[in-house]
């Protein structure tokens, strides 16, 4: 037999073709368990009143339910035990649910009209607040400021980081030299001010053998000012910040990878989670990014250059913020515009999947992308032959302030083929 | 000043010396909803009802014949928005009414929700009215109107798919139809007749159409009826 399945703020009924309930599990009137079922099942997630009907309806031997909604059909479709089918314009469902008010009363679900609005009343009240209280919560926002702050974070362990390196210089000048790492560089301060200065303390904060000896020696071989332990507690607290500051970037980098795998997560598996957050950002939200062009994607974050090249005709950039990706930065600069336009091309497709389907097309995109980047490796093993100046001959000078300009856009051009 | 009835149950003029002004009775004393002016003659609170701020009041200054939503009515009201013309039919339908008020933009929502906080008839709805089978947990019982302002290009696909979903027949429709927001090019005049003719195909009987100028430019509200199985 083929039942139909109606969710409603009251409870989850199940009816035959002639509208009489056949099963039914009762949420009236707990008004949180009526706003929870409510909103999961629209996002498509098993809730257990669903759970322990759909069981009833198996062991019943019902062929299939009919829903009208396909976030129902979803959540439904998700637990596996009876087959479903939507239907949006089931007269049967909607005969039932316009006269379900009624039929409340009657098998004494609810005592009266009365309780049937009130009770609805509230519990659409707490949807409503919920819904606008998420939609404030809008997650591409949290992504941009997670990773605006990260970019913060990092300007700030700098600034503190070379304060903490020219000061200490005047003690011990070698180690800045020696350590080249920020959060590193403010451990070995902290050790020192726990007194330990040998091998063995700093192979314990992580440094390998070779250079924890080198750190180890040039304390005792350095020249500078002696250091005393009352100069070293600024010292000490200055490096705890940066540690704290290093730490706290981790986890932020953490939290940002984490929203950035629901909020966009064909970009991230195309260009990581953080230079896909920086695009985010950048272009004000998904749905802003979504709408650029992908070459205006590909010089993203490079603004300046891009107004410079407008006003004084210089080479435009060939890449903006997607030059952080691996496959960009440790290319040969010949290749690189290239590489650079396939990035941009693939972002630009990813980010319209993101903010409007969700569908999951991170891995295509990726592969076609290192497909192509393969290409351009083949395809342009050798640097260009230098550009030929002007003083080489006389038909190329009297054409070079026009072509000079033409030239460089020029370079960019015959890939398009 | 005194107060008149109008054709229309819940619906009434507000005469103030030589200036003539509708008003519903407010179901909720003394409360201004958009800062409208309230009046309070023998026992009862009257809320004007601007023509400039609301369709619905613009529509029957200009001459409305028929008024479905009446006391005791269930509406369905599609691009709620922060509640303007909700407040009234809320006035109108009274306690033993109701207004389903779907609202898509959660900042709109935020005043609508506070209205309804005040207003046991009001129930709202943050939604998308194109995605009718999205509320219909909540929307059980029968529609007695659908009202829909939703200036959007697909408004008649939109009141549609509601009507199918929640009424049956002898049901009414009413719409806002903007011609801005379906085709700047045309001819506003054309546009009305397409949209109107849409809907006539799809199986609805117009009643009457309304210009709504000089209250809004570009609009008219147009009043159908169900009158074929869908
Ligand atoms: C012209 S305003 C309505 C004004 C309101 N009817 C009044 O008179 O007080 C249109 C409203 O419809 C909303 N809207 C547009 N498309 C919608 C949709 N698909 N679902 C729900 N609301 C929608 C807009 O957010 C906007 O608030």
């Amino acid at each position: 037999m083929q039942v139909h399945l109606v969710p409603t703020i009251f409870g989850i009924f199940i009816h035959d073709n002639k509208g009489e309930i056949i099963l039914h599990h009762v949420i009236y009137p707990d008004v949180s368990l009526a706003v929870t079922v409510t909103s999961k099942i629209m996002e498509g997630h098993i809730v257990t009143p669903l759970q322990d009907l759909l069981k009833q309806a198996q062991s019943e031997g019902f062929e299939s339910v009919i829903v009208e909604n396909q976030h129902v059909a979803r959540a439904i479709e998700e637990l596996g035990t009876v087959a479903v089918v939507i239907d949006e314009q089931s007269r049967d469902i909607k005969m039932f649910r316009s006269m379900l008010d009624d039929i409340l009363v009657r098998e004494k679900i609810v005592e009266d009209r009365t309780r049937v609005s009130t009770f609805r009343h509230d519990v659409a009240l707490r949807i409503a607040r919920s819904r606008i209280s998420e939609a404030s919560k809008s997650p591409d926002l949290l992504v941009k400021h997670a990773i605006d702050a990260i970019g913060e974070i990092d300007k700030n362990i700098n600034i503190l980081s070379m304060r903490l390196r020219e000061w200490f210089s005047i003690f011990r000048p070698s180690l800045t030299r020696l350590v080249e790492d920020h959060n590193q560089f403010a451990q070995v301060i902290k050790t020192i001010n726990k007194g330990g200065t040998t091998k063995e303390d700093l192979l314990k904060i992580g440094f390998a053998d070779m250079i924890a000896e080198k750190i180890s020696t040039s304390f005792e071989t350095d020249m500078g000012a002696p250091l005393t332990g009352e100069d070293l507690i600024p010292l000490t607290q200055l490096a705890d910040m940066v540690n704290n500051l290093v730490e706290t970037r981790q986890r932020m980098e953490e939290y940002v990878s984490r929203l950035m795998q629901t909020v966009a997560p064909n970009i991230t598996a195309l260009v990581g989670p953080l230079v896909g957050a920086r695009l985010i950002s950048m272009a004000g939200s998904l749905l802003d990014l979504s709408r650029k062009t992908s070459s205006t994607i590909q010089v993203l974050g490079a603004e300046k250059a891009l107004f410079r090249s407008l006003k004084t005709g210089t080479a435009p950039p060939k890449h903006g913020l997607i030059f952080q990706v691996p496959e960009l930065y440790s290319a040969p600069y010949w290749q690189r515009g290239k590489i650079a336009r396939a990035l941009a091309g693939k972002i630009s497709i990813a980010a319209k999947i993101d903010a409007f389907s969700g569908r999951d097309a991170g891995q295509m995109l990726r592969d076609a992308f290192e497909k192509r980047v393969k290409e351009i490796r083949t395809q342009n093993p050798n640097p260009p032959p230098p550009k030929p100046t002007a003083s080489i001959q006389g038909r190329q000078g009297r054409q070079r302030s026009g072509r000079s300009r033409r030239g460089k856009y020029g370079r960019r051009r015959p890939s398009k083929r | 000043m005194s107060v008149l009835p109008t054709s229309f149950g819940g619906v009434f003029k507000i005469k103030d010396k030589d200036r003539e002004s509708l008003a519903t009775r407010s179901l909720v004393k003394n409360q201004s909803v958009y800062g409208e002016k309230v009046f309070d003659i023998e026992d009862y609170s009257y809320r004007l009802w601007s023509t400039r701020r609301s369709k619905l009041a613009a529509a029957i200054k200009k001459g409305l014949h028929e008024l479905p939503i009446q006391l005791g009515s269930h509406v369905l009201y599609l691009g709620a928005a922060s509640g303007t013309t909700v407040s009234h039919i809320s006035d109108i339908v009274g306690e033993e009414g109701v207004v389903y008020a779907v609202e898509f933009s959660p900042i709109s929502a935020r005043d609508l929700v506070f209205l309804a906080e005040s207003r046991s008839n009001i129930i709202p709805i943050v939604d998308d009215a194109r995605r009718p089978t999205n509320y219909t947990s909540i929307v059980t019982g029968s529609i007695d109107v659908v009202y829909q302002d939703v200036a959007q290009p697909d408004q008649a696909r939109i009141l549609f798919d509601n009507i199918r979903t929640f009424c049956s027949l002898g049901a009414w429709a009413m719409i806002a139809i903007k011609a801005r927001s379906i085709d700047s090019v045309s001819e506003t005049r054309q546009v009305f007749d397409r949209e109107v003719g849409s809907l006539q195909e799809s199986g609805l009987d117009v009643i009457e159409r309304v210009n709504l100028t000089p209250y809004e430019r570009d609009h008219e509200m147009v009043l159908l009826r169900v009158t074929e199985d869908l």
